[in-house]
């Protein structure tokens, strides 16, 4: 995919990317898509063109900056009511889902 | 016939017992709470939400490192593990990528007296999910699902084993000795049943002597130790006979289904996840110093497999025994309580040890599997089974009638010495009354008197059970037999 010979990506691999995003396309929308992506892929690749035979590899944009941890003590939650409120269908105290089998 | 060896890896998922959750402050005991009250904007991924991470988890996971032989990454990061799925708010669950907290560390186990190192990977920490209940609708007939977000964003510390598991007995002991030691460092309840504590595994076969791996299946949904050991031997055997008939092994995610005994495919590699890991741009890595570390370190408690070396070597206890006795940390604890009071209240001496390890594996322990009740929560205390040592090892009573004192102390509560008032269970001292038991004995079985005379000395043991018989036990057989020669000979 990182090829700079590379025009479009194959259908599969639009189709994959759709799936994990949870998207559906016609055949010509994907048709598109795939050279679309692939102009996509080739902007960023010009990143590919810097020389970083000598940085250091990082985890992180900055650096220097380290996370910060907080002490172990509950603090008060949102009431049932808040949390609930956004549910697209609620079902008593509980959100109310599509049934699901397969566990990720 | 192809001899084929079983490859296993483990990835063991444990929530830590901290009193807030991972990521935010909402109270971590999501059990004992309304649904979706322990919820907040960061558990519901809602905009704008920012997570914190909890420092005490963060000790934590430095515990099961050091406790592991891992080394403790002193620059650290979170990733984003994204899957689409209602146990997950925010469509990602906050994970470790590459730079796990802890690497490459391992475990020793002890298989039929010799000792096998099993490596682990890594340990990392992620946060657990929201929780699902699933259900029929009984006016449609569809079903549907129901979520209570409060167990979301509870720590969780996964641990990842190498493939060097090489049975189900292994996988079995390898877990029991993970949780032993979760429960030693007091970072996670560890329990199969309640869910703090789940189990997945890796296993594919080779033929003996190959070095390239077969194809593996990962096998989900084991929810007790039986379960792992019994969906384990399945699994080899199944994948034996594919192979032996030619087939293939196909890589997938298996099922294993506790009341049929099998596993059934849940997903092959073709359907399987793209994670999409990518850096968590919400926390900056964490850094751990070398300080904070060895603090750590220097306040670690005794380890399961120290205790137990300690415990053959102080107290010349068996292998078997030891292990035994450190499976619990307060068992353990009890265990010493008792010896160290039975050394100083009741002056007994170093044996007194081996026969308090005695008492409290197979007597106590059978009463506390009869009535449920743990050993160090039962009405026999420390100080009682001392005492109850003591009373056998004066004479005071024999061994018989220590059982069931201690089973009347099991319910009662009262000190051993009251119950054996109580009971009447003291042995006979008075040798004068002893003697003329004997006396009657004697007398009554010319037999075994006449038999003794011949030469034959068993008789003598004869008369002693005839003696025990008639004080119902309660006199000491020893000293019952020397009365009795000593009357035998004068005759």
């Amino acid at each position: 995919m990182s090829n700079n010979e590379v025009n479009h990506l194959s259908i599969e691999e639009v189709v994959n990317v759709a799936r994990l995003c949870h998207l559906e396309f016609s055949d010509e929308e994907l048709e598109k898509l795939s050279i679309e992506m692939a102009s996509l892929i080739k902007e960023v690749e010009v990143l590919q063109e810097i020389d970083t035979s000598n940085t250091v590899p990082s985890a992180h944009a900055i650096p220097s900056v380290h996370t910060v941890m907080r002490e172990d003590i509950p603090k008060e939650s949102l009431s049932q009511e808040a949390v609930l409120q956004n549910a697209p269908q609620r079902d008593g105290d509980f959100f109310r889902v599509a049934p699901v089998m397969d566990k990720s | 016939m192809i001899k084929y060896e079983p490859v296993i890896g483990l990835e063991v998922h444990a929530q830590l017992k901290t009193a807030s959750k991972m990521y935010c402050s909402c109270n971590s005991d999501y059990q004992n709470a309304a649904p979706n009250t322990r919820v907040c904007p960061v558990c519901l991924g809602l905009p704008g939400a920012l997570p914190v991470i909890n420092r005490e988890a963060i000790k934590s996971i430095i515990m099961i490192g050091l406790a592991l032989n891992c080394s403790i990454s002193e620059y650290s990061k979170f990733d984003r593990k994204n899957y689409t799925y209602p146990d997950l708010m925010k469509g990602y669950q906050v994970s470790q990528y590459d730079l796990p907290v802890c690497l490459d560390g391992y475990m020793d186990l002890s298989i039929e007296g010799t000792s096998k190192r099993i490596g682990i990977e890594r340990v990392h920490m992620e946060e657990d999910v929201a929780k699902l209940s699933h259900h029929i609708d009984s006016v449609s007939g569809q079903g549907y699902s129901l979520v209570d977000v409060n167990r979301s964003g509870v720590p969780l510390v996964e641990m990842v084993s190498r493939p060097d598991i090489r049975s189900a007995e292994e996988a079995r002991q390898y877990l029991i000795n993970y949780q032993t030691i979760l429960r030693y460092l007091g970072v996670s309840t560890a329990n199969m049943d309640e869910g703090s504590f789940r189990c997945d595994a890796n296993v594919s076969i080779r033929p003996e002597g190959q070095k390239e791996f077969g194809t593996k299946v990962e096998i989900k949904n084991m929810n007790s130790f039986r379960s792992v050991f019994r969906a384990i031997e399945y699994e080899l055997e199944r994948q034996s006979d594919v192979l032996s008939s030619g087939g293939r092994v196909t890589q997938e995610t298996r099922g294993w289904l506790e009341d049929k005994g099998v596993t059934i495919s849940l997903r092959s590699k073709e359907e399987a996840n793209d994670y999409r890991y990518f850096p968590e741009p919400d926390l900056p890595p964490l850094s751990i110093s070398k300080n904070w570390v060895s603090e750590i370190a220097s306040s670690l408690p005794e380890l399961p497999s120290t205790k137990k070396t300690r415990f053959m070597k102080q107290y010349e206890l068996s292998e078997y025994d030891s292990s035994l006795l450190t499976n619990s940390y307060r068992i353990a604890d009890y265990f010493e309580k008792s010896v160290s009071i039975a050394s100083e209240e009741f002056e007994l001496g170093k044996n007194s040890a081996k026969s308090i390890a005695n008492w409290t594996i197979t007597e106590l322990t059978k009463l506390s599997n009869e009535y449920s009740i743990e050993i160090y929560d039962s009405k026999v205390t420390p100080n009682h089974l001392a005492e109850l040592i003591s009373l056998i090892e004066k004479n005071v009573i024999g061994t018989p009638q220590g059982k069931t004192v201690l089973a009347e102390v099991f319910v009662s509560g009262d000190a051993p010495t009251r119950v054996v008032e109580k009971l009447g269970l003291a042995q006979i001292s008075n040798s004068s009354e002893l003697d003329s038991i004997v006396i009657t004995v004697i007398s009554e079985n010319p037999n075994a008197v006449a038999d003794y005379k011949s030469g034959k000395e068993t008789a003598a043991k004869f008369l002693v059970g005839q003696v025990m018989k008639a004080t119902q036990g309660k006199a000491n057989p020893s000293v019952v037999s020397g009365i009795i020669v000593e009357h035998l000979k004068s005759m």
